[in-house]
């Protein structure tokens, strides 16, 4: 769509459509602040662990259907174990013109935890097929500038997107969704164009079109909006857990510090009085309610003070109820880098897991594993614009009921090349 | 002739419009996306009795004006913020000689009407937008093989 057809389309839609809601936190949009981060239920600023009651409601029609898509869906956010390949189309397991409820509570709860959307989503006013954009609101021009720049890929670092506001929260000098960094917080991420990578235009999006785009596996955020006829989407992307973990960094806003907390969804049956509670009833696709208060004193935290999400009635929507529990890693493996000057330096685990690492530190692979299960932590890519090559050590082993963390990754100069250097430069 | 659409926001890549149009004469026409139970493209003729129903159904939801939602919102005293995410889009048009004469479009009315439960007119449209789909799934299953 042209930058001109997408104005007009944008102005028409703005008389007719109820104003922005949501965001990459949820209630940014509303509050028009993007720095807003919303926390879970029960969060004022100085707990280190909460807990969080899921519930299904009494009233709600599909109970026993419910139970493990439910349960599964509060073990996944638990886990925070993202993999790059969280999407599977058409998979077979789904029958024919269904949709998959699982992948769908996913998303809400998503948004009962404190998330909004990455994309420019129903919320925007924008025509369907625009809203693969980033999230934004118009800028001082009062629309938003709507241009999928040479690579044709809407969400990409290459979007022109005039004076548009960025909400997306993103890595510092990196702008890539797909990471899955140690350190997550306000000294790595932020919502500032100035600090994009030099030649990225605008914040990218992990959606399927830039996954593909970049040639990765199929994933694509649990928290952009827009879920597909038998898709299996019930695992976190990378950029789900990493802003659960931002918030988690707490109202300081940094990462290993007093005020950093962890939650836990608890599901607490069949009853009332929760701090998110499920049904399935009625005419609606799929809706989360989210309320939320200003943390006392504090106008960029908000925390929620409960949610209620409603699935549509089976009699009105083709619903596949996923019965198989899932049955999750729950323990990570990483360590720390050290020696590196270069980049492109790419980590994986058992083969897989890529890991991207951008400079020395502590790193963390994205997926967990359970107990028993072995490791093996490998350089996948060596770094480039530097002699220096990465070595593992401390890089296999098999889970054994904790984390892992001890893995070290060095990087120095081959003795070949210090035997080298030692020969023609030493002074004679 | 009447159009009601109710659009399945977080539904992306397929048709996601369950939608009526009341034409001239009585005939109906309805369509429901492919994820649902009632999948396909049904039509109807309309008694006079039916007519006269949707003649009030349709009357009594474009009677408000847009921006009901932001009413009621206005409405509430204090309290904590709320949002909404993924509500469906809910249209409902009068045309006159191919052109929208009245329309109201709003997020799901069912939805809004749980959140702000103050709201009369939100109630209102929740009920008369029940009775629309209550009468489109009657028809279609009067319809369907």
């Amino acid at each position: 769509m042209s930058r001109a057809s997408a104005i007009v389309l944008s102005v028409l839609l703005a008389g007719v459509i109820a104003p922005a809601r949501g965001g990459v936190f949820i209630f940014a949009e509303s509050q028009n602040n993007p720095q807003l981060i919303a926390h879970p239920a029960g969060y004022s600023g100085n707990q280190n662990n909460l807990t969080v009651s899921v519930c299904i409601d009494p009233a709600s029609q599909s109970i026993s259907d419910m139970e493990i898509p439910v349960r599964n869906a509060i073990t996944t956010w638990n886990e925070l174990s993202p993999r790059l390949d969280n999407v599977r189309l058409n998979d077979p397991t789904i029958p024919s013109n269904h949709i998959d409820y699982e992948s769908v509570l996913l998303h809400e709860i998503g948004h009962c935890v404190g998330l909004g959307h990455v994309n420019l989503a129903t919320e925007s006013g924008v025509a369907s097929s625009n809203r693969g954009y980033a999230k934004s609101r118009p800028g001082p021009n009062g629309n938003y500038d709507l241009d999928d720049g040479a690579d044709g890929v809407k969400g990409s670092l290459d979007d022109l997107r005039g004076d548009d506001i960025n909400y997306g929260w993103f890595r510092k000098g990196f702008n890539s969704p797909f990471l899955h960094e140690f350190t997550v917080d306000e000294t790595t991420y932020g919502t500032g164009l100035e600090d994009l990578p030099v030649g990225h235009n605008f914040v990218e999006i992990a959606s399927l079109g830039v996954a593909r785009a970049r040639g990765l596996a199929d994933g694509e955020a649990v928290m952009h909006q827009g879920t597909r006829i038998r898709e299996n989407q019930r695992d976190l992307a990378r950029d789900d857990a990493t802003m659960v973990r931002l918030a988690m960094a707490g109202r300081d806003r940094t990462q290993e510090t007093a005020d950093d907390y962890r939650f836990t969804l608890e599901y607490g049956g069949v009853k009332t009085g929760c701090d998110i509670t499920i049904r399935t009833e009625g005419s609606g696709f799929g809706v989360c309610q989210v309320s939320g208060s200003f943390i006392s004193g504090d106008g960029n935290h908000i925390q929620i003070t409960s949610g209620s999400i409603t699935m549509g009635s089976t009699s009105n929507y083709n619903w596949y109820f996923n019965q198989s529990v899932r049955s999750g890693g729950s323990h990570s493996v990483g360590g720390l880098v050290s020696g590196l000057d270069g980049s492109g330096l790419v980590l994986q685990n058992n083969g897989g897991d890529d890991l991207p690492i951008t400079g020395n530190g502590r790193f963390l692979f994205g997926e967990k594993l359970p107990s028993g299960l072995a490791f093996e932590v490998s350089v996948a890519t060596q770094p480039v614009g530097t002699e220096r090559s990465c070595s593992v050590s401390n890089g296999e082993g098999t889970i054994a009921g904790d984390d892992v963390g001890s893995v070290q990754i060095t990087c120095q100069e081959s003795s070949f090349e210090f035997l080298f250097r030692d020969r023609f430069e030493q002074p004679h | 002739m009447y159009v009601y659409q109710r659009i399945n926001t977080l539904v992306a890549h397929h048709d996601n419009r369950i939608s009526l149009r009341v034409h001239a004469g009585g005939i109906v026409e309805m369509r429901f996306p492919p994820y649902t139970p009632q999948a396909g493209v049904y039509r109807w003729q309309a008694d006079a009795g039916e007519m006269a129903r949707l003649d009030a159904l349709f009357a009594e939801a474009v009677r408000l004006e847009q921006g009901v939602i932001e009413r009621a919102q206005a409405q509430r005293s204090g309290g904590d913020l709320v949002v909404l995410a993924d509500a469906d889009v809910v249209r409902f048009e009068i045309r006159a000689q191919g052109r929208a004469a009245r329309s109201l479009v709003v997020e799901s009315p069912e939805a809004w009407s749980r959140a702000l439960p103050d709201s009369t007119e939100l109630a209102q449209l929740a009920r008369t937008e029940s009775e629309i789909l209550d009468w489109m799934r009657a028809r279609t299953r009067a319809l369907q093989p």
